[in-house]
């Protein structure tokens, strides 16, 4: 089960051969002036679960709706394995959507929501009662065909909208933040639930989210939106290691940004020169990052002194944040909880060269595609 | 539970208008000052129910008009209905208000005018013509009665009925027609609530050859038969009643069922 977890690719490929990729290609939509969506390219390859990160308003949902054919784009194309979907009816898309509300008929009862798609379709009736009764038993709500929208929990409801679209055997399945209305105990269940159907059915799928933990649980890349531009296109350790973009960094929690300027592998910033690891070409105009576990206290590579401004206790750790004598820069440090630091306290601090990040302007995604 | 004040204003506004009618309508005479009439007579109900009198023919009339009004205004005012209560367009405060303008022209002005148009139309004097005139203030319940449920039913829903392989018109019918059909039902009763009680328009359009209840309860009124008149009465308020209290039985069993989660 865990080789199986591990190596979603693996699975993907055994599960369903006949999974298509999905192609965005110079995706955008304008509304009132304002590119939503801007020369959006990617590639979902076949089978592969793909998570649409970035805060709200960043473009993520109306891309999703754009793949649905639920809004027509206004430059660029997609298409589904290989053909364009363009101008294609949401109906004959095969592109199923499940939205952040479970989005229930209230008017019909369990089975007649899950069995809605094929109903709609004229498969017969006992074809339809008996992939309901399987798409149910999927979700765990096996025996619950005649029960009524109102009598069902939030969580089985959510279950019963994401049977509703399983059932029809989607192309491509889009997912809009399905998991943002649910308690968190009900989140988990749901994530592992989607997580395994997904390792099941290897259906091509498109996660839309704003958390970048579901993100990175469920996603084998992570587009990363910001302003409803892809910033970076990438694999989780990529996007928190890596990132090439300010805004992928903030977001991942890359909080120590030091605007430089590189010369021969020095950068000049406000903290002070950074010795850089790896040869760099100079540069008039960069940021150096690097994670606040990263940092070290005590002298080393690197190395300012500041005075401790702020901590904040966070369990394991504490946070601390401190000003630099020289400069009067912030740095954000993590460090056992443990050890003691006091306010106004004089700390030194370095910054090992091995996890300084050099962030090019203008070094967004923007033909990204995966590689193999 | 109704409050006792909530029920003794529903007796005195309801009951008690009724309970001379009932009386009138089996009276042979009723002089001031007695209480009750001093000779009994079914005559008014053995007129009601003979097949040899023009009732007859103002019930078939009243319904047929009735019914007819009810389903063009359903056909028209939902559609519209649904623009109204979702879509955000130029003029739609206008719109608004311009469907409460039944409410607030007198329908003698406006049936003056329609008959002018609908002499020229060939439209005077026919049942076609005298449908079409109730529709004009049967219309407006039916929009805003769809209005309001429209608004709460949403797009979403009729979206994620597309995504999963509903055409626009399987859409429309299994999804967003049964999830309106409480302002369906209630526009729909109102619609046929109006075009039942309407005297003017069906004596000005109609021009006689449209026999309705209304205008036999008039003629009989006026003649001074009062059991007469007050049976009809009796026989015209019925189905209003018999109406309201399946419409509000069915909402009321919907509700439940739908939960409130939409």
């Amino acid at each position: 089960m865990m080789a199986v977890l591990t190596d979603k690719r693996l699975v993907r490929t055994n599960a369903n051969a006949s999974a298509v990729a999905l192609d965005l290609i110079g995706l955008g939509k304008e509304y009132d002036g304002r590119w939503a969506v801007e020369n959006l390219s990617l590639t979902v390859p076949p089978g592969a679960l793909v998570a649409l990160l970035g805060p709200s308003g960043c473009g993520k949902t109306t891309t999703l709706r754009m793949i649905a054919g639920l809004i027509e784009p206004d430059t660029g194309d997609i298409r589904f394995g290989g053909d364009s979907v363009a101008g294609v009816q949401p109906e004959r898309r095969g592109a199923v959507m499940v939205f952040q509300q479970p989005t229930l008929f209230s008017h019909l009862d369990v089975a007649a929501n899950v069995g809605f798609g094929l109903r709609m379709r004229r498969e017969p009736r006992g074809v339809i009662a008996e992939r309901v009764r399987a798409a149910l038993g999927q979700v765990q709500l096996a025996g619950m065909e005649r029960r009524r929208i109102g009598q069902l929990s939030s969580g089985q409801q959510q279950r019963v909208a994401l049977a509703r679209a399983l059932v029809t055997d989607p192309r491509v399945l889009l997912l809009d933040e399905p998991l943002s209305n649910l308690d968190p105990s009900l989140r988990d269940e749901m994530r592992d639930l989607l997580a395994r159907l997904h390792a099941e059915q290897g259906i091509t799928t498109v996660l839309v989210t704003h958390d970048r933990q579901e993100a990175m649980t469920l996603a084998e890349r992570i587009a990363f939106l910001s302003d409803g531009r892809l910033q970076q296109y990438a694999t989780a350790p990529e996007l928190y290691e890596r990132p090439v973009t300010v805004a992928v960094a903030q977001f991942f929690g890359m909080v120590n940004l030091f605007p430089a300027s590189i010369v021969e592998g020095v950068a000049e910033t406000a903290f002070g020169p950074l010795h850089l690891p790896d040869p760099t070409r100079n540069l008039s105009e960069a940021v150096i990052g690097i994670r606040p576990e990263h940092i070290a206290i005590g002298y080393g590579e690197n190395a300012a002194t500041g005075c401790v401004t702020n901590r904040t206790y966070l369990g394991q750790q504490q946070r601390v944040t401190l000003r630099t004598s020289h400069g009067h820069t912030e740095v954000t440090v993590l460090v056992p909880a443990d050890m003691p630091i006091l306010i106004n306290q004089e700390v030194t601090v370095s910054l090992p060269a091995e996890w300084l990040r050099v962030i090019v302007p203008g070094g967004a995604a923007t033909s990204d595609t995966p590689r193999g | 539970m109704l409050p006792s004040a909530v029920v003794s204003l529903w007796v005195a506004l309801v009951i008690l208008p009724v309970v001379p009618l009932v009386i009138w309508s089996a009276a042979f005479s009723w002089r001031w000052p007695d209480l009750l009439p001093t000779a009994w007579s079914g005559r008014a109900w053995r007129y009601v129910f003979s097949p040899t009198t023009q009732v007859r023919a103002g019930l078939i009339g009243s319904s047929t008009v009735a019914l007819l009004t009810m389903m063009l205004a359903l056909a028209i005012g939902t559609p519209a209905g649904i623009a109204v209560g979702r879509m955000a367009f130029r003029g739609k405060r206008a719109i608004e208000l311009l469907l409460l303008a039944p409410f607030i022209v007198p329908g003698l002005i406006v049936t003056m005018g329609i008959q002018i148009v609908f002499i020229h139309l060939r439209l005077a004097d026919t049942m076609q013509g005298v449908v079409f005139a109730h529709l004009m203030p049967a219309l407006p319940y039916v929009i805003i009665s769809v209005a309001g449920v429209a608004t709460n039913v949403g797009v979403q829903v009729e979206e994620q009925a597309r995504s999963l392989g509903a055409t626009s018109w399987q859409t429309f019918i299994h999804i967003t027609l049964p999830l309106l059909r409480p302002g369906l039902a209630v526009g729909g009763l109102f619609a046929f609530l109006v075009s039942w009680s309407q005297y003017t328009s069906t004596l000005i359009i109609g021009g006689g050859k449209v026999q309705t209840l209304p205008l036999l309860v008039y003629a009989f009124t006026r003649s001074g038969d009062n059991p007469i008149a007050a049976a009809l009465a009796l026989l015209f308020v019925a189905p209003a009643v018999v109406a309201l209290a399946l419409a509000s039985r069915t909402l009321r069993v919907r509700q439940s069922v739908v939960g409130g989660r939409l």
